[in-house]
């Protein structure tokens, strides 16, 4: 079954695009606008997604196995809050690359996966995504 | 004007310019991380090789500290590696190519599915 994301952010080119899960936009909204530094990070990760730009630091995938190479995560706070939103990598029509914003784990508490984290990637994995491109968004 | 259209969209030009120039920094790091991989050095190496500490460079990868053009010049020659820089006419106010197109033909919202 399809799940539907919104278009958050576009390359000037439209070959890439950064979207959020329509179920958890509100719950990931409401993270993210609680704190200007969470604000300021995340337009910079956004913004290093939609161009195109590679570091690894801040985004890149977070694979435990084949089939869940396409979950990817935004990577904010390590040294703190430790904030991972985990994400799911689709292809569209012509190649087109949609970077869906999926679930939201406040504080990552092991530097390698935990087992909430692992169940987390296995769901995402396995989610497909109906892009909508619209005006209103639910934040 | 949705709620995420605010929290993304810059609220002056101070701002507009410190998410531009943090891009920036991003870009020449993303060049370094790639070269780091092609040539096999990692973090620690990289960072013994600029005379820096491994905490450092994190902090430089993860947007937490400037990069100075010093720093850019070390790791050029660390890495054997030379930046090209170019510069092109900014396009403003232009949404892209494949938005211009679906805008004008939605009149209610459109669904795209992986290929």
């Amino acid at each position: 079954m399809f799940r539907q994301a919104f278009i958050l952010r576009s390359s000037e080119d439209g070959r890439r695009h950064v979207c959020i899960d329509a179920v958890n936009a509100k719950r990931i909204f409401r993270f993210i606008n609680a704190d200007e530094t969470r604000k300021r990070k995340f337009n910079d990760v956004v913004n290093v997604i939609v161009s195109g730009t590679r570091d690894s630091h801040i985004y890149g995938p977070e694979s435990i196995n084949k089939q869940t190479k396409k979950v990817t995560a935004i990577k904010m706070f390590q040294t703190g809050q430790n904030v991972r939103i985990y994400c799911k990598e689709q292809r569209g029509l012509n190649g087109t690359l949609y970077i869906v914003a999926v679930e939201l784990l406040e504080k990552k508490t092991t530097r390698k996966i935990s087992g909430r984290a692992k169940n987390m990637i296995l769901k995402i994995s396995r989610y497909e995504y109906q892009i909508i491109e619209s005006d209103v968004r639910l934040g | 004007m949705s709620d995420w259209d605010e929290l993304l969209n810059p609220k002056d030009e101070n701002e507009q310019i410190r998410q531009a120039a943090q891009l920036l920094m991003y870009m020449f790091l993303g060049e370094v991380e790639k070269y780091q991989e092609i040539n096999g050095i990692n973090k620690k190496t990289l960072a013994a090789k600029i005379k820096t500490s491994p905490s450092y460079v994190t902090q430089l990868f993860r947007g937490d500290t400037p990069l100075n053009f010093e720093t850019i010049a070390k790791m050029q020659r660390a890495l054997k590696i030379k930046f090209i820089i170019s510069a092109t006419p900014a396009v403003k106010n232009s949404p892209p190519a494949d938005q211009k197109a679906t805008k004008k033909k939605l009149t209610k919202p459109a669904l795209h599915t992986a290929d």
